[in-house]
């Protein structure tokens, strides 16, 4: 067909790592390698070492992605037991509140019912509460977000009961958006069986009637945001394998090949990538920015020339039918064939106020 | 069915002024447009003429700079692409009299192109040398547009006759279209005819013998399965024409003026051949014009020649402000 333009990609959950995780991954090679799978903005997770749950530590992300980013760049502000209203006081500055309502890498898990409740009320109405929240903790935070009448995103929803719940929530009028991963979305429990601990994140691969639900249930899903979460093979490998998988450089390819398989259109993959990240979680459009891609080069992910510098995919030997050729943004070819921009490039990202 | 020249760039939920494909693309040739981007254009285009009737200019292009580098003479479209870029508020950088510039101490073209680009955002190009834009742009980090190459092609030219086809009768597939007079060295005749073959036209060429269309130009009119036709005689065909074409004998393209003269004079358009041609259709003329159309068809509603002129400028626009990115 020749070259296909889409609009920039938007990954709305990346865990970049940096501060604390640099031998995984840091802000340079990870927005390098989303420039590579035609991300052009992504919104990092504060799950680091030290977390980011304050001005302080805000700041310092800030300086860093400011020095080091390749590509675009947002913040969630993570929630502690002790820190709702410093929280709610960045709420412009940063992509959204996140909470972890289960367990997962960081150290960041929520326990105290009245520390949740003290957010879901500070934290301002009009700005996105993030939450990892599997199965019951799932239905917990839809039920605050009524209560409190605030805007939740869940984040990679897995389960068939999962999306049969937002469908519901949904329809009963809650302001509720969610996200879904590339991975939950192409591999399943044989495949963690198969990948070992390459194959291990939370939420973990479910079985195959799952995976069927989130296609079967694609018009409830807002977004699709890799989760991308590396470690190191040696962590991978050792005795207590962190839970994470990288997905940045693979997303688009993959869901080309979705498109190429009919499960998926164009205009869909668009929605999924572009517009809706950017209407969830209130942020300007990038300027002068696009994606070009080849849709019909045939190749087989794997872990040869990849840029994360954890070097490995969950998805390796998947043949797949789609190959980004050029990024651009604010005007400039920042990926062609390599990263063509100077770490710095990449600028952070705040919500847009609108004014009236 | 034939196939279109390959650009087979595809856009999907890109904003408007991302989707033509020709931000920051250099114009060198007519082999870069597709139907989709001339639609997208020529739409630009009309609002343009829109804007410039009512309010005479727009801001869209403040602050920009473009550099409008003439080699060989052309008030014409010179003054049209200075006009258009002052129209969209954007300053112009003019140099026609090549041989008051570095030119003339022996600077090569790239250097040149490389000197201007470091003041402008993008650079306009008239050349007699078959190819110059396409070394300029090879040198050039910024946007190139071809306003000539020598006898090679006129990109801006073609862009705004086909958009003049297309405003004068609607459409441009289902038509029959007649080139006449110096159909080998007349650049803007070769670039339009390949544009054309993007649409579903059937196309008369009419010349003296020693002006036939070069034969490179009318094969790729064949392969691209536009039915063709050549004749000597405007007589032939102006019945059942929807354009009539006119392009002047141009005696600067001769060495023997003796050739010259046996041609000059060979045709011309005048109130008896219009009285046979169709109602509905339009006579085209890139002018000048010297005697090849007739002064006594200038109130002919038929003659399309001086709307085709402002048409330039509003192309033009639409082109700058598409290479810049702003529509």
């Amino acid at each position: 067909m020749g070259t296909l333009k889409l609009p920039g990609l938007i990954d709305a959950h990346v865990h970049l790592r940096e501060p604390g995780g640099e031998h995984k991954e840091d802000i340079t090679s990870g927005s390098a390698a989303a420039l590579a799978g035609g991300v052009v903005l992504v919104l990092d997770m504060p799950n680091t070492y030290p977390p980011i749950v304050d001005a302080g530590t805000l700041a310092l992300k800030r300086r860093l992605a400011e020095e080091k980013a390749v590509c675009d760049i947002g913040f969630f502000v993570g929630a502690t037991e002790t820190n709702p209203a410093e929280a709610a006081g960045l709420a412009w500055q940063a992509a959204g509140l996140k909470i972890y309502l289960d367990q997962t890498y960081g150290p960041l898990r929520m326990h105290n019912l009245a520390a949740l409740l003290a957010h879901f009320c500070t934290w301002p109405a009009d700005r996105p509460i993030a939450v990892h929240a599997e199965g019951l903790s799932a239905a917990m935070a839809i039920g605050l977000a009524r209560i409190y009448g605030r805007r939740l995103h869940l984040c990679h929803v897995s389960r068939a009961n999962e999306i049969a719940l937002i469908r519901a929530a949904k329809e009963s009028g809650a302001a509720v958006t969610c996200e879904v991963t590339p991975h939950h979305l192409l591999l399943t429990e044989a495949d963690a069986e198969r990948l070992g601990p390459y194959g291990g994140m939370k939420p973990p691969l479910a079985a195959e009637a799952d995976r069927a639900a989130l296609w079967a249930n694609l018009d409830v899903v807002d977004c699709i945001a890799t989760d991308h979460a590396p470690h190191t093979r040696a962590e991978k490998e050792g005795a207590t394998p962190p839970p994470g998988v990288p997905g940045l450089e693979t997303m688009l390819p993959l869901l080309l090949t979705a498109v190429a398989d009919r499960r998926l259109t164009l205009e869909r993959l668009v929605q999924l990538t572009h517009y809706a990240p950017l209407r969830i979680f209130g942020l300007p459009e990038p300027a002068e920015c696009w994606v070009e891609v080849d849709p019909d080069a045939r190749h087989t992910l794997g872990s040869a020339g990849l840029l994360t510098r954890c070097g490995w995919t969950p998805f390796e030997g998947m043949p797949v039918v789609g190959k980004v050729r050029r990024v651009v943004l604010r005007g400039q070819t920042v990926f062609e064939g390599q990263v063509r921009v100077q770490p710095g490039f990449g600028r952070v990202v705040v919500p847009a106020r609108h004014e009236g | 069915m034939a196939t279109k020249p390959s650009n087979g760039i595809k856009t999907v939920g890109l904003a408007p002024n991302l989707q033509s494909g020709f931000y920051g693309q250099d114009i060198i040739s007519v082999r870069q447009f597709t139907r989709e981007n001339l639609a997208h254009l020529f739409k630009v285009a009309d609002e343009m003429r829109a804007v410039t009737k009512r309010v005479g200019s727009t801001d869209l292009l403040k602050g920009f700079v473009l550099a409008v580098l003439f080699y060989e003479p052309s008030t014409r479209t010179s003054s049209s692409f200075v006009a258009a870029m002052s129209r969209l508020g954007g300053s112009v950088i003019p140099i026609n009299e090549v041989k008051f510039s570095s030119v003339t101490k022996g600077e090569s073209l790239p250097d040149t192109i490389r000197t201007l680009e470091s003041y402008a955002d993008l650079i306009v190009l008239r050349h007699p040398e078959v190819g110059a834009s396409q070394v300029a742009a090879e040198y050039a980090r910024k946007p190139i547009i071809n306003a000539g190459d020598g006898v090679g092609e006129h990109p801006t030219q073609a862009l705004l006759d086909l958009y003049t086809i297309e405003s004068e009768l609607g459409t441009i597939d289902g038509l029959h279209v007649a080139m006449v007079g110096d159909l080998r060295y007349g650049r803007t005749v070769h670039s339009l005819a390949r544009l054309l073959c993007l649409y579903d036209v059937r196309m008369t060429f009419v010349s003296p013998e020693i002006l036939r269309l070069p034969l490179d130009v009318m094969n790729e009119v064949k392969d691209a399965g536009r039915p063709v036709r050549e004749t000597y005689d405007v007589h032939d065909v102006i019945s059942d024409l929807d354009v009539l074409y006119v392009t002047r004998v141009q005696r600067e393209r001769f060495a023997d003026q003796s050739q010259y003269e046996s041609v000059a004079d060979y045709y011309v358009v005048d109130p008896e051949l219009m009285s046979k041609a169709k109602e509905r259709m339009v006579v085209m003329h890139p002018l000048p014009r010297t005697n090849e159309i007739s002064y006594a068809i200038d109130s002919d509603p038929r003659a399309a020649y001086f709307r085709q002129m402002e048409n330039g400028l509003y192309i033009r626009m639409a082109l700058l402000a598409a290479v810049l990115g702003k529509a």
